[in-house]
């Protein structure tokens, strides 16, 4: 369970001014749920799963994940970065093993782990390549390995496909929505792609542009389990028809467009 | 590429013998025809026949020892303290910007200019060389293991944080593996001149070194003592950087620019 009460950020500009990022940001994620959250790039949609990770503190209001402050559940929640983040000095079963490595698990039942995850995701003869040896979909597919190794409850993905091909991506998606029906695991998934976060996700949040706060709640009722030829289907579509008319909105006034404030 | 690339490989050999051997050739030629006069330029032939000498008598190996007990142990303790300080300045932001004067005016001063305090400091003996070296070779790897520091990519430290790593573990297995090539990069420009360093430490003052031999030879006269000495510390300046080729090659297996 994942609650965030009116949680507000601020940054400081080099130039000494001060952005607002988020204002007010409230929501509830469930035990087990899949939950997306859309919204304008340059929101604060990083710097909302980075709160709600406890990478950094918010300014005003409350995270509490499971009932305990985010960052005393570190080692319990996984987090995906928009950059793969591989330690590029660790081999494939190296960078899976980490998380357990950091928790002290004995190398024996690390390895037996990292092997079963290098079979599951078929990366079988790729375990001791090193990341710059590997294409960017396989990169993914270890950042998530990685992330599994030490199963973790919930996981937070930032844009984790953002710079990937249609094809590699949609490989990757179908990798994440088996994952979800194997594991049940909480996930909080943060894209600007509507169309992902609709195949993925139980549930849509929508993010509006700066000062950012959740504006839509959109329940995705697509039945399970799914994978990303769902895109053909017309319930899909009718859903994103919904949901883009606000999201474009959003967008506009991000960009500060013709139909935005000036 | 491809097919190719044997006969360039080839090419490239014949190539760089022919430079070295016709550049060796000219000078003995020009020595004998008296093109070169052999009093300042001497000539190959000279120069092998003085090595030969040292060897032969063994007058070489005392200096040649010494100079590369200077060199090595200021090395060993120049490369330890510039990574220790280079980590614990990179780590504590705060401390690196309370010490930044100290240290930009110390890294400001030419070392070489100093050299003569050192002897007057620590003595004739080894020590003042020794500590020379290790000076000189703390700043080039001291700034190198720092800017590495600053440079560690936030995404990895926030991963590694959001797996609970600890902040002893993030600085074990994030920052510093990570700052492994910037210690090479440092390490490289200090196999050079911390050899300088030696050498000119003995210039001002020694009675034992290879700066003292190539003094030495120079006071009597002798460019081809002076000159056998030069070639040989090169020869060693090589040396050192085949070996460290072989350390990175181990040790920086995983970027993609080290050749395998």
């Amino acid at each position: 369970m994942i609650r965030a009460q009116r949680v507000g950020k601020t940054y400081l500009s080099k130039d000494g001014g001060s952005v607002e990022t988020l204002r007010d940001v409230t929501l509830d994620v469930r035990d087990g749920e899949f939950v997306a959250v859309v919204g304008p790039s340059g929101c604060g949609k990083t710097t909302l799963l980075k709160i709600l990770t406890g990478l950094i503190a918010p300014d005003t209001g409350q995270v509490l994940v499971s009932g305990d402050e985010p960052r005393n559940l570190q080692g319990r929640i996984g987090y995906m970065a928009q950059a793969d983040s591989l330690l590029p000095w660790r081999t494939v079963t190296g960078n899976v093993e980490l998380g357990l490595e950091l928790q002290g698990v004995p190398a024996g039942r690390r390895r037996a782990v990292a092997m079963e995850l290098v079979a599951r995701m078929g990366l079988e003869g790729f375990e001791r390549s090193y990341p710059f040896e590997l294409s960017g979909g396989m990169k993914k597919r270890v950042a998530i390995m990685r992330t599994l190794a030490y199963s973790p409850d919930i996981i937070f993905m930032d844009e984790p496909f953002g710079a990937l091909d249609v094809q590699t991506r949609d490989m990757l998606e179908d990798d994440i929505l088996n994952i979800w029906d194997e594991t049940g695991k909480t996930i909080v998934f943060v894209t600007h792609d509507l169309s992902e976060a609709i195949t993925l996700a139980d549930r849509v949040l929508l993010m509006s542009s700066r000062p950012s706060a959740i504006i839509g709640d959109y329940p995705i009722d697509l039945p399970r389990p799914r994978s990303t030829d769902i895109r053909l289907d017309h319930a899909f579509n009718d859903i994103l028809r919904e949901i883009w008319d606000d999201l474009s909105r959003e967008v506009r006034q991000a960009r500060g467009g013709p139909h935005g404030p000036q | 590429m491809g097919r190719n690339d044997a006969r360039t490989r080839v090419l490239v050999a014949v190539l760089r013998l022919s430079i070295t051997g016709g550049f060796f050739l000219f000078w003995e030629i020009g020595a004998r025809t008296g093109f070169l006069d052999v009093f300042f330029f001497s000539s190959p032939t000279e120069i092998g026949q003085d090595l030969y000498h040292l060897f032969s008598t063994g007058k070489i190996f005392s200096h040649f020892f010494m100079t590369m007990q200077e060199v090595g142990i200021g090395l060993l303790l120049g490369t330890l303290t510039g990574i220790v300080v280079g980590v614990i300045l990179g780590k504590y932001e705060l401390l690196a910007r309370a010490m930044d004067p100290v240290i930009m005016g110390l890294y400001a001063i030419p070392k070489i200019a100093i050299a003569p305090l050192f002897i007057l400091w620590f003595g004739l003996g080894i020590i003042g060389k020794i500590v020379f070296v290790w000076v000189v070779v703390f700043f080039l790897v001291f700034f190198n293991t720092y800017a590495g520091m600053r440079s560690v990519d936030s995404e990895m430290v926030d991963a590694a944080r959001a797996m609970g790593a600890s902040a002893w573990q993030i600085l074990v297995k994030v920052s510093i593996p990570s700052c492994l090539p910037w210690i090479m990069v440092g390490l490289r420009a200090s196999l050079g001149a911390s050899l300088i360093a030696a050498i000119v430490g003995e210039f001002v003052a020694a009675d034992v070194g290879m700066g003292h031999l190539i003094m030495e030879g120079l006071t009597l006269f002798m460019t081809q003592r002076v000159l056998a000495v030069v070639l040989l510390l090169s020869l060693v300046v090589i040396c050192m950087d085949i070996c460290l080729r072989q350390v990175e090659k181990r040790f920086l297996r995983w970027k993609p620019d080290v050749q395998r």
